[in-house]
Parts: C-alpha cells; sequence; structure tokens
C-alpha cells in the first residue's frame, strides 16, 4: 500500500516536472489533444451509423398483402393473428385508400395513378414491424402459419356448406318427406351418398391446398426485405469491426508519439533517477512522479478535444438537419448527451491511459541500473 | 559482512574484470581496494551493489547470497549500502538540504525523520552553514561531503566508496578520507577503491591490492605498496 505522503510527494514531482519541461510537456498535450479529437470523431462517425442503423432496422417491415375477396370481418381476424405473433411490435393496416395515397406521396409519375381512384386496385395490407432484424425468419414463418391456417379453415368451410348441399340435394331427389332435413345434424362423421364421410372430404381437399396459391387468400402474399435486413446486419458489423480497429490504431499512434515525448523528459532526469537507484528507490517510486506527468499530460489533453467536440456537436448536427433535408425525414442523429456521457469517459481513459502507458515505458530502459 | 567466493566477473564484451576473488570483510573494518587503472576495482563496487552480476561464484552480504535476490529486492539492498562516487552525482537543481532528504524521500522516511536527521548529518560532515546552497555553490570538497551526507542519512551497515577523492585535490582529500574514517568510527563498514597513494600508506588501514582482476595482496595494517 502506498503512503500518502509518497503519493503527494509523486503529485508533487511530477507536476513539476511538466513545469519545467515546459515547452515539452505543451507538445505532448496537442499531441495526445489531435489523438482524441480523431477518436472522439470516429467515435461520433460510428455510434451515428449504428444509431441510425438500428432506427432504419425497425423500419424494415414485413408487408401483408390481403386478398380482395375476404371481408372486412376475416381482415380483422387476421389482423388479431399478426398482432399475436411474438417480436412484432407493431402491425399498421393499410387500406386500398392508404395504399393510393403513399403511391401518389412516393411517386412523381402521378399520371399513371390517375383514375385509379373508382376502381383501385391495389391490395388491402398490413406493415408489421418487429424487434430486430435478426427475427424476421421466425416471424415470416409464423406469418406463413397464419396464412396456411385461414386457407384451411375457409377450404373446410367451402366443403361443409357443399357438403350440405348435396345431402339436402340428395333427400329432395329421393322425395323424403323429411326434405328440409335440418343441417345441424351434419357432423364430420355424416356420410354423403357415395359412403363417404365430410371428414374425408374436407382432408381431401385440404391436401389440395396450395397446388397454385391459395384459392381463398386471406393473405395471398408475404413480402420481407431479406437482402435489407442482412446487409443492415452485415454493415452493424462491419462497422463494429472499423471502429475497435481505428481506436486501436489510434492508441499504438499516440502512445508511441507520447512515448517519445515523456523519454526527453526522462532523458533530462536521467541522473536524477540514477541516484534515486543508488538510494534504493523501488522501480514504482521511480515511475510515480513520471506516471504523474504522463496522467497529466493525457488527461488535459483528453479534457480539451471533449468540451470542444461536446458544444459543437449539436451544432453540426443542427447544420446536417437543415441542409439536408431529406436526413430529418428518414432518420434522426443521436442526441449529444447521451453520446457524450459515453465518450467523455472513454476519452479520459484513453488520453490518461496512453499517458502513464508513455511514461512507464519511457522510464523502463532507465530502470535497468 | 561481505563475502565474495571464487568470484569472477567478464562482460559481455569478453574484458576479465575480476578472476577467481576471495575475500572477506568483518563487520566494522576499512578496508583500501587498490590498484592501477583496470585493475578491477569499480567492478567489485558494482557487484557489490548488483549493478553488474558476477559470471560466476557466490558474493554474501550479511551472510545473504546476494547472486538470488530478485530484481524487485534490489532497492532494499542498496537501503544497506551507502555508495559515493569520484563525480559526487548530486542533482544541480536541489539544494544541500534537498539533495540529503532526497534519499530519505525515497526510502519513505517521515517529513518528521527527514527534518530531525538530515540537519543532523549536515552538521556531522560540516556544512550547516551551506544547507541552502547549490551544488554549482560549492568546492569539490563540500560537494563530496554533500554525497557522504546523502550515503549515510538512511544509517546503512556499509558504505561504499568509488575514487571519492579522485577529483578533489590532495589537502581536501584528507579531508574526506577524515570524514570516512570518522563514519567508520560510528560503526559503518567502509570499503574504499582509490589510487591516493599517500594517505593510503598514512592511514595504515587494511589494503587489498588488486592487478588484472586478481588480488595481489591482502594485508591488514599496509601501504599502497608493500612488498609482499
Ligand atoms: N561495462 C563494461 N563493459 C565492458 N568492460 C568493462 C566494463 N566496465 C569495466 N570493464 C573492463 O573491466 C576491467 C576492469 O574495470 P574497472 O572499471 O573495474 O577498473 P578500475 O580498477 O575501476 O579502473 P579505474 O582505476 O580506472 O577506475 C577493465 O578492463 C575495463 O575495461
Ligand atoms: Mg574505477
Amino acid at each position: 500500500m502506498m503512503k500518502f505522503r509518497t503519493l503527494k510527494y509523486h503529485i508533487r514531482q511530477g507536476i513539476s516536472g511538466l513545469f519545467k519541461n515546459r515547452l515539452m510537456s505543451l507538445a505532448a498535450v496537442i499531441t495526445v489533444m489531435a489523438c482524441v479529437f480523431i477518436l472522439i470523431i470516429s467515435l461520433c462517425v460510428v455510434e451515428n451509423i449504428g444509431y441510425i442503423l438500428d432506427q432504419l432496422e425497425t423500419k424494415i417491415g414485413i408487408s401483408v398483402f390481403i386478398g380482395d375477396n375476404i371481408s372486412d370481418k376475416d381482415v380483422s381476424f387476421i389482423e388479431q393473428k399478426l398482432k399475436e405473433v411474438s417480436h412484432v411490435s407493431d402491425v399498421k393496416y393499410i387500406s386500398k385508400d392508404d395504399a393510393l395515397e403513399w403511391g401518389r406521396k412516393n411517386f412523381n409519375g402521378k399520371e399513371f395513378l390517375a383514375g385509379l381512384e373508382e376502381d383501385n386496385p391495389l391490395p388491402r395490407s398490413f406493415d408489421l414491424f418487429i424487434d430486430s432484424s435478426e427475427n424476421q425468419r421466425v416471424v415470416i414463418d409464423a406469418i406463413e402459419k397464419i396464412q396456411r391456417d385461414f386457407e384451411e379453415d375457409s377450404v373446410s368451410k367451402k366443403v361443409e356448406e357443399n357438403f350440405k348441399n348435396s345431402i339436402i340435394q340428395q333427400k329432395k331427389d329421393e322425395n323424403s318427406e323429411n326434405a328440409d332435413l335440418n343441417i345441424e345434424q351434419i357432423d364430420d362423421s355424416s356420410k354423403d351418398a357415395d359412403g363417404v364421410t365430410l371428414e374425408e372430404h374436407k382432408k381431401a381437399a385440404i391436401s389440395a391446398i396450395g397446388g397454385e396459391g391459395y384459392e381463398y387468400a386471406g393473405i395471398y402474399k408475404i413480402s420481407a426485405p431479406q437482402s435489407a435486413a442482412d446487409s443492415l446486419a452485415a454493415i452493424k458489423n462491419t462497422v463494429r469491426i472499423i471502429s475497435i480497429i481505428l481506436i486501436i490504431v489510434m492508441g499504438i499512434i499516440s502512445t508511441s508519439i507520447i512515448i517519445n515525448t515523456i523519454k526527453l523528459t526522462v532523458l533530462i532526469r536521467k541522473n536524477e533517477i540514477n541516484i534515486m537507484k543508488y538510494v534504493g528507490a523501488t522501480d514504482w517510486f521511480i515511475r510515480g512522479p513520471f506516471i504523474v506527468e504522463g496522467l497529466f499530460i493525457g488527461i488535459i489533453g483528453a479534457i480539451i478535444p471533449c468540451i470542444i467536440s461536446w458544444f459543437s456537436y449539436d451544432e453540426i448536427i443542427n447544420i446536417i438537419n437543415q441542409d439536408v433535408s431529406i436526413v430529418k425525414r428518414l432518420f434522426e442523429f443521436s442526441p449529444g448527451s447521451e453520446l457524450f456521457a459515453f465518450i467523455i469517459p472513454i476519452s479520459l481513459i484513453f488520453g490518461g491511459g496512453l499517458g502513464a502507458l508513455g511514461s512507464i515505458t519511457s522510464v523502463r530502459k532507465h530502470l535497468k541500473v | 559482512m561481505i563475502s565474495l567466493q571464487n568470484v569472477t566477473k567478464i562482460y559481455d564484451n569478453g574484458s576479465q574484470a575480476l578472476k577467481n576473488v576471495s575475500l572477506d570483510i568483518e563487520k566494522g573494518e576499512f578496508v583500501f581496494v587498490v590498484g592501477s587503472s583496470g585493475s578491477g576495482k569499480s567492478t567489485l563496487i558494482k557487484l557489490l551493489l548488483k549493478e553488474v552480476e558476477p559470471t560466476s561464484g557466490n558474493i554474501l552480504i550479511n551472510d545473504e547470497n546476494i547472486a538470488q535476490i530478485s530484481r524487485k529486492e534490489i532497492p532494499y539492498l542498496r537501503r544497506k549500502i551507502g555508495v559515493v562516487f569520484q563525480d559526487f552525482r548530486l542533482l544541480p537543481s536541489k539544494t544541500v538540504y534537498e539533495n540529503i532528504a532526497f534519499a530519505m524521500q525515497v526510502v519513505e522516511a517521515t517529513p518528521r525523520e527527514i527534518r530531525r536527521t538530515v540537519p543532523a548529518v549536515i552538521s556531522m560532515v560540516g556544512l550547516s552553514k551551506k544547507a541552502k546552497a547549490y551544488p554549482n555553490q560549492l568546492s569539490g570538497g563540500e560537494q563530496q561531503r554533500v554525497a557522504l551526507a546523502r550515503a549515510i542519512i538512511n544509517k546503512p551497515p556499509v558504505l561504499l566508496a568509488d575514487e571519492p577523492t579522485g577529483n578533489l585535490d590532495p589537502e581536501t582529500a584528507w579531508e574526506i578520507m577524515s570524514l570516512l574514517k570518522d563514519i567508520n568510527m560510528r560503526g559503518t563498514t567502509v570499503v574504499v577503491a582509490t589510487h591516493a597513494k599517500e594517505i593510503v600508506d598514512a592511514m595504515q588501514k587494511r589494503v587489498i591490492a588488486l592487478k588484472k582482476g586478481v588480488i595481489l595482496r591482502d594485508v591488514r595494517e599496509g601501504g599502497y605498496n608493500d612488498e609482499i
């Protein structure tokens, strides 16, 4: 455990070292400033790319197109089912009119949309938003199941109806007294004239589903930009890797510059180190003042760019938002307060660590006496 | 106190500084190490400080084999050994007082201990009036006194001196030597490597004479050039 007076000694010596080699200290501070500036700029860029990608990701939805022939009641039934799918964060209904309106807004060639109001060919649809693009596949599978269930249900109902009709017809043909046979009495085990049960009819019809698309088409099409989701995930990964490489490269460059700067101050104090060794100073005792010096250089060099970039960040974002107006409609930039809440500690640790590391490395050679 | 057993030192460039040297120095002894330039005197001192490692052989200080202590323990070895050099090695930016107090700060003494001990040692080496002077305001002899004060401030049992009078005129040299003798009288074991023939002859202390890395002579109360 280091004694408090020793710590005081280190700090006093370290600060006096800073002032004794004023020019060198200034050069080192400027070097750190430049490095931290570059670090902050790259962190801002990387963070904003991540932040924007997250927004785009939630905007990549799945479009579920509804067949024209089903009733509004069925549409709300499907909506309910879609809302129950896990990972779906929002379901938005787009009516035929909504679709036309959207088309008008987004396509300049309004002419080809002209006159569609009377007989709007655009389908009803749902836009589904999912929590993360990674879950797109699961969600699509679930929608496909809803699609299939709806179709089976519709087919079953149709078969049942036909069956009833044929039974009624049959009874009529037989001129039976109870021709107005109560159709409630019919169930899955009822048989038709050929001895085939309703259940068997249903099974046959269901197994025939899907040959040429769905006949009833509650959901006739699911459209998901799989490639967009994949490339977003890929971009996110690339950004992550680039940022790590960038930080490592910045670290190496600035450490080597700081090492060379502090080396000079160490060289000036070479005699002092030598004498300290002869009177029995431990290595850490000798390093102490240099570490303090390096920490000061690093932290001062980090604080200045932190303050400057913190104050200018919001200004720059405002300018971009004003000058490039489409930006504002597509996405938002990371808010400065949130961003700098982690950039400032990172920069201070980076700067301080750099300074301390630089000092330790610079002194090392002279400790071998 | 100090014991060398078959110590050989060959530097990386191949020069043989010490060849199979064995010697024992008792607690409280005063020993001159003499010999012409290149005979291995400084090498002997550097070995005791663990500044260089012996190529072979053992070096014991207080029954501790210093070949076996780790790098981390070297500072604690050196706290038991004071050392002065021909070139004084004072810090030019510190006053006499600060130069001496520095050696106590390094071993993490309390400010109270420092305030109490430093003036006493300064007065012992006769520099009370110059406590606030800087090294460049002092004569060579005075500078060496400061170096001596610094070497003994932490009360090491052993004091090594490598040509402490090499840069001094004969009269000043005598003053420094008698100061070394005073220190020895207070119980410190003192080893002085020197060329100062007259002083060695006059003081009649133990003399170890080296020649090309071997002990030529080791006499209890001898002179610089005694016959064998
Ligand atoms: N660091 C070193 N590297 C290589 N050879 C060395 C080194 N230090 C000393 N020597 C050699 O070792 C031998 C002994 O040197 P040392 O310095 O011990 O002699 P010395 O007796 O102190 O001489 P002087 O009276 O001139 O100070 C010499 O031949 C010298 O050249
Ligand atoms: Mg020598």
